[in-house]
């Protein structure tokens, strides 16, 4: 499968650069990506022109020729920091998510997975907040449309709000939207919220995989968290959908 | 009540200027001059600061945020409002532009902010249900239906709701109504499904009069129609949380 993986240098771009390995892989980041080839673009900027390489650096393409003939994106670019300004956000995730997702029509490419977070429904959290991160609390599922917190919540719930538009519009096959909870290699220690969110480096590796390598139709939404119970999320859209559990689970680890 | 109407030269915006002028204190931005009115030129989706060019001018910078104190309620109807306008205009006229009044009116303390949605930011559902909804016992969209946009004039639509809303939790707002407006005319269109939508001047004008003076606290989306049964939307919190009726009817 083509798959093109936008923000490949990140966090979680480097584990599924290395996860995703046997697919043909085409690397979007704004940084090189160590030790692989990848294109080094900006999303926020779609003008073919003004991001092609000049002439003497003959061989590397723009962001948006590596869209052509590709099976999915799976869409992780984006200002990750939670307390990001508005209009960072706004450059950063909100055009430049539509920028994707017009390119992927433009390409006809059919799937496009996109790395949309807690904080989109967050408020929603709060609003359960502290009955949801019991086991047998009130969990938040996927049915349940996005009540974000702060700039970066609302930039990631009008990803998931674009991407239905485009399946809906029928210029995509499917969009997946990932609300993944907070992702590290261990789990967090001190944070008691933060560890009820916990995802570690195993799951997501094959909790995205799943979503790439699912051919299922429409817009879905799914959960990134592992198997703690304190969980505020109910995961059992997402294990149905994707055919995928979590393995790992911060109360053991 | 002192109200702030962003969009004041609109269509929509200067039926509201006259409704609400005899009984409200008006502060009023457009793009455009407001005829016979004293207005705020301003872009909104320009933050908060002026270019140099006009900084060199006046000894202070027009602020168009300025205005904001001391409003209790801000009508924001300006935007783009073709719905097949390209992101090029949407991205800053409506998302920027709405984020600013938004963010602006929760800075300056503004109560509460009426907000211009549409018919739009649920396009989807409405054509999903289609033709049924159009039936006057077929299934209605309602005040619950979550934004389903099929253009980009209605996403920026549902990302108003959103943040809206967003303001609301965070409590920096007391209250945020989202009027999800039909088809605004004088008259009623010949075209069924767009007579369907129909609000006219008079419900039009009541309407953005309840959503200032009605005693309300939170975050609600109220549909702005006419009373014609042929409407794809269930009217029943609209009325419930506005006191509000429609009194023409496109079918008449």
């Amino acid at each position: 499968m083509r798959v093109v993986i936008s923000g490949a240098a990140g966090r979680i771009g480097v584990q599924m650069v290395e996860e995703l390995e046997e697919h043909e892989l085409r690397l979007i980041d704004r940084v090189p990506v160590p030790q692989r080839k990848s294109i080094i673009a900006d999303l926020a900027v779609n003008h073919a022109g003004a991001l092609r390489r000049p002439w003497w650096r003959f061989g590397s393409a723009s962001w948006i020729d590596s869209f052509e003939e590709a099976d999915v994106v799976l869409h992780l670019a984006a200002d990750v920091r939670q307390n990001a300004p508005w209009k960072s956000v706004l450059r950063d995730n909100i055009r430049a998510t539509w920028n994707v997702l017009q390119i992927a029509a433009r390409y006809r490419v059919p799937r496009v997975i996109f790395a949309s977070s807690n904080w989109a429904v967050r408020a929603l959290e709060q609003a359960l907040a502290p009955s949801c991160y019991r086991p047998d609390g009130p969990k938040i599922g996927s049915a349940d449309s996005p009540k974000p917190v702060g700039p970066y919540g609302i930039s990631k719930a009008f990803g998931e709000l674009a991407g239905r538009m485009s399946v809906d519009q029928h210029q995509l096959r499917s969009f997946v939207a990932v609300r993944i909870g907070a992702y590290a290699p261990e789990p967090y220690r001190s944070d008691e919220r933060l560890r009820a969110l916990w995802i570690g480096s195993h799951d997501i590796r094959a909790l995205l995989r799943r979503c790439v390598e699912s051919t299922a139709e429409g817009f879905h939404v799914v959960y990134g968290v592992s198997a703690q119970p304190t969980a505020p999320y109910d995961l059992t859209y997402t294990c149905d959908f994707l055919s995928w559990k979590p393995r790992q689970n911060a109360l053991n680890e | 009540m002192r109200v702030l109407i962003t969009g004041a030269a609109g269509r929509i915006g200067s039926q509201v200027v006259e409704e609400l002028s005899d009984s409200h204190d008006l502060c009023l931005i457009d793009l455009r001059p407001v005829r016979h009115r004293n207005s705020i030129i301003a872009d909104l989706s320009r933050s908060l600061s002026s270019s140099p060019w006009t900084s060199w001018f006046k000894s202070k910078p027009a602020r168009w945020s300025g205005a904001f104190e001391g409003a209790q309620v801000v009508i924001h109807l300006a935007a783009d409002i073709d719905p097949g306008a390209p992101w090029q205009s949407i991205l800053p006229n409506n998302i920027q532009g709405t984020w600013n009044v938004i963010q602006t009116a929760a800075e300056h303390r503004v109560r509460r902010v009426v907000f211009a949605s549409s018919n739009w930011a649920v396009k989807a559902v409405e054509q999903k249900l289609a033709p049924d909804c159009y039936r006057p016992d077929g299934p209605k969209i309602d005040s619950t239906t979550a934004p389903s946009p099929l253009t980009a004039y209605g996403l920026s639509k549902a990302f108003g709701e959103l943040a809206g809303r967003m303001f609301v939790d965070e409590g920096s707002l007391d209250s945020f109504v989202a009027v999800r407006i039909g088809n605004y005319q004088p008259k009623p269109s010949t075209d069924k499904i767009v007579r369907a939508r129909w609000i006219g001047v008079e419900d039009i004008r009541s309407l953005f009069r309840r959503c200032v003076e009605a005693d309300l606290k939170g975050f609600h989306v109220v549909y702005g129609v006419s009373a014609q049964t042929t409407a794809p939307y269930d009217l029943s919190e609209t009325v419930q949380v506005l006191s509000w009726f429609p009194q023409q009817c496109a079918e008449e």
